[in-house]
């Protein structure tokens, strides 16, 4: 009877894990860093860094960030760049002029139906939205054509622009992603779990041999 | 010394097996077979269907970056992953087509064994027991042939 329940908790704990694994996977794929919607900053921004939008990250190997960045706003400009840390702190000590900042190059994709997705993502150091507008971001420290090259280090994510209207407030969406462990916790839960059914298995196979060799003698 | 006599009394003791045993030995024989020839066909069909596969999968992942649900970058990390799935998917014919191989071989070989059993058994009458050893002639001829020609196949249409 014991061995009974015992057989039931190892065949449960086994199931449960290789359940957990996608689903964990999947809930811990992309880690939100930040999200809101409207993020709301002054128009001085647009010539003063020190007054931008600014979230510092930082990315491990073979790590990148997803950014949503839409405007949805009448009279609203706003511009999205990556720095690099020492450059943004530079820029930062000097309260320089967002616009002349040299970003990185991040890839963008317009989701177009039926066309090919490489004629539809391009490389860029900036995007900038005038009232309307939305773009799918991905950045990994450097691009290669259209391709991300993962460079591991600290980066920051400005925004600034500008209110064509009388109010001094410049609305902006954005909502930054990291991937997160996803990948590793779906496989090691797996494994863990076919490990377990695997070892249990065997050892009632073993069992099984034993007591039918005692039956045949 | 021990061991060597206990090999040589089984290998003495197998012409001489009762009807019995030979019949155990035929039909875990032809279990095995069958169970390795399954192995067999289901590592091919999925060898050969791994280009459909790739088809369907690299239209779910243009489908998915359409929708919007990754970009550029997980579209090209995925499309390489399908690659490697792909490529992985023919390639497993090789493994267990060869562990099948050597299965249905030492499957054969109890059937052949459990045939000459019947071929030798001095309770049959003589014409069934030349059809007996027939049949084990045939079965020592394929696992011949199957073991020492690569190029040789059997193919079900």
């Amino acid at each position: 009877m014991e061995k009974k329940k015992l057989a039931k908790i190892i065949i449960i704990i086994g199931i449960i894990l290789l359940v957990a694994g996608p689903v964990l996977g999947f809930l811990v794929d992309k880690l939100t860093l930040d999200s809101a919607t409207p993020k709301i900053i002054q128009e001085s921004s647009d010539t003063d860094v020190q007054n931008a939008y600014f979230l510092p990250v930082s990315l491990g190997k073979n790590q990148k960030l997803t950014i949503e960045f839409s405007v949805y706003y009448e009279d609203i400009q706003a511009t999205i760049k990556i720095l690099g840390k020492g450059t943004y702190d530079a820029a930062y000590a000097a309260n320089s002029n967002p616009n002349g900042l040299s970003g990185l190059n991040f890839i963008y994709s317009e989701f177009t139906w039926g066309q090919t997705p490489s004629s539809s993502a391009a490389s860029q150091t900036s995007r900038t939205i005038t009232d309307d507008g939305y773009w799918y971001i991905e950045f990994a420290g450097s691009t290669s054509g259209d391709y991300l090259v993962y460079r591991p280090g600290a980066y920051v994510i400005i925004v600034y622009g500008t209110n064509g209207g009388t109010p001094t407030e410049v609305f902006f969406n954005i909502t930054v992603k990291v991937d997160g462990p996803g990948d590793f916790l779906q496989n090691l839960f797996i494994a863990v779990g076919i490990i377990i059914l695997v070892c249990y298995v065997l050892w009632y196979s073993y069992g099984y041999l034993n007591k039918l060799r005692r039956g045949l003698d | 010394m021990a061991e060597k006599r206990k090999g040589s009394r089984l290998v003495d003791s197998i012409p001489l097996m009762d009807k019995r045993k030979a019949m155990k030995f035929i039909i875990y024989g032809l279990i095995a077979a069958i169970l390795f020839g399954l192995i067999m066909m289901i590592s091919r069909s999925i060898a050969d269907n791994a280009g459909s596969w790739q088809s369907i999968a690299n239209q779910d992942n243009d489908m998915n970056y359409w929708n919007g649900l990754y970009g550029y970058n997980d579209y090209i990390r995925n499309q390489e992953e399908i690659d490697r799935i792909g490529y992985w998917m023919a390639f497993q014919d090789v493994i267990f087509m060869n562990i099948a191989r050597v299965g249905i071989n030492i499957a054969l070989v109890f059937i052949l064994i459990g045939f000459l059993s019947y071929a030798v058994a001095e309770n049959i009458d003589e014409r069934t027991r030349r059809i007996y050893l027939i049949i084990s002639g045939m079965i020592l001829l394929l696992i011949m042939f199957t073991t020492l020609f690569a190029s040789i196949s059997v193919t079900i249409n």
